[in-house]
């Protein structure tokens, strides 16, 4: 088996324009990354405020709960290399029940942590936001 | 222009493996809609699919080691996959065809379910495992637009092909209907045109397929797209060991679980599926890379943990600015 060649094919010209606000992006980020990734590697980056609404713990398999479940106070601690924010416990606001467990069988905790600037390259304006609205199609992993 | 409806009308259909839908903002213009993207579906198949014996890039294989003349269509394909392999730092590769044989995803994920113990993919699945020898071993030629494969090396280009698919077809319809569109190819997910007053509602969650109930957050986007990668999805076993469909390249094994969900929003559906996948294979040193790409991200680690990057909005419709301190 030949090594794994870092070696870089050809482009084509057509593929250039679609790619030129990636590449922005990506030449944006490497000089980003310095500050972004020193400071998460360094530093930190540190929510300074719980999150109100912490995510749902049901996060693998598809027996998720659909309700966004409310995080109690949260603690610190670190979630590969950047500093993130732990609810000990998650309750769901239409159940009483102080956690959810995956179906996978990990444990029912849950924690929401938040890092980065949002500010890079294409991302600045992103029109990204959380709505309560019933999705017209899911994101997710390549399903049937 | 046309005047959006107060709902988008969403058509949905099997293709490639998968399940693919359309949504229009303008409900006359839906079957229309339907039909460019089925059209774009089966053309991306009959080129790119190493699942069939008659599609263009099993030609290429069949010659390899010598320049091929390809359609436009697969050109493009390679290029962007190449592309991505370099963006990703060779985290997303198109050369692991030989990788997924070998781990027993050689056929359609339809008939996987169906395998025997004595299969020729689960008898497979115990051979050592196969590295990419990477995208250095494709070679493109822009002006003669060919193509050469290296000898030995299998191409599978499904880490991009269907996010390609979802970039295409939306820039297609909103270009030539003039309405506002959603294109979602096994949940990698595009928009194009002028969207509803309150931007696409698109849910996250660990399946494509999962009922509206099930998604664990919805966001809302006006353009751009968002792509999710999971390991929890797609997944078959092996002699009792569990298999999913995202493989390292380095190791040509499954990319260990240290995340079970990634999605991330971009400019274009490949750029946004590039970081969701890469993420998966990068293992714990996602956050940081993702942090220096400056993709909107969101992770779940194996334990249920959730971590948002680069403006990823909260799940409670928190919509503010991240404010980030360094820590003292």
């Amino acid at each position: 088996m030949p090594p794994m060649s870092p070696k870089r094919p050809q482009l084509a010209q057509e593929s250039a324009r679609r790619n030129a606000a990636l590449r922005r992006v990506h030449r944006s980020s490497r000089a980003i990354s310095v500050a972004a990734a020193g400071a998460a590697l360094v530093i930190g980056i540190v929510v300074s405020r719980a999150i109100p609404g912490g995510s749902s713990s049901a996060s693998t398999g598809s027996g998720g709960t659909s309700a966004a479940a409310r995080s109690a106070p949260s603690s610190s601690t670190t979630v590969a290399g950047a500093s993130a924010t732990t609810s000990p416990t998650t309750t769901s606001p239409t159940s009483t029940s102080s956690s959810t467990t995956a179906p996978t069988g990990t444990a029912g905790t849950a924690s929401s942590s938040t890092a980065g600037t949002g500010t890079t390259g294409s991302t600045a304006s992103a029109p990204l936001r959380s709505t309560s609205r019933s999705p017209v199609v899911v994101s997710g992993g390549t399903g049937r | 222009m046309t005047a959006p409806s107060a709902l988008p009308t969403v058509m949905r259909m099997r293709a490639i493996g998968t399940t693919a839908e359309v949504a229009v903002t303008d409900a006359a213009l839906a079957p229309r809609a339907a039909r460019m993207l089925r059209d774009e579906l089966a053309a991306v198949d009959a080129t790119c699919s190493r699942f069939r014996d008659d599609s263009e890039i099993a030609g290429v294989e069949r010659a390899c080691g010598t320049h091929v003349a390809v359609s436009a269509l697969l050109f493009e394909a390679l290029q962007v996959a190449c592309d991505v392999a370099d963006r990703t730092d060779g985290a997303v590769d198109p050369t692991v065809g030989a990788a997924m044989r070998a781990i027993g995803y050689d056929r359609d994920f339809d008939d996987i379910g169906a395998l025997g113990p004595h299969d020729s993919a689960v008898r497979d699945s115990a051979a050592t495992p196969v590295p990419a020898p990477g995208w250095g071993s494709i070679e493109l030629d822009t002006r003669r637009r060919t193509v050469r494969l290296a000898p030995g090396v299998h191409v599978d280009l499904g880490a991009s092909a269907k996010a390609l698919v979802a970039d295409r077809a939306a820039a297609r319809i909103a270009g030539a209907l003039g309405t506002g569109v959603l294109v979602g190819v096994g949940g990698d997910v595009a928009v194009a045109g002028p969207a509803p007053d309150d931007g696409w509602a698109v849910g996250i969650a660990p399946d494509s397929a999962a009922a509206p109930d099930q998604v664990h957050q919805v966001v809302g986007i006006d353009r751009g797209a968002v792509a999710t990668s999971s390991t929890a999805v797609r997944v078959w076993s092996v002699g009792g060991l569990p298999r999913h469909h995202i493989v390292d390249p380095a190791t040509g094994t499954c990319a260990a679980a240290h995340w079970s969900l990634v999605s991330a929003f971009a400019a274009s559906c490949v750029e946004a599926n590039a970081a969701s996948t890469a993420a998966v294979v990068w293992g714990s040193d996602a956050p940081r890379r993702l942090v220096a790409l400056g993709h909107p991200a969101r992770l779940v680690d194996r334990h249920g943990r959730v971590l948002t990057l680069n403006g990823w909005p909260a799940d409670d419709g928190d919509t503010s600015p991240v404010r980030t301190e360094a820590a003292s």
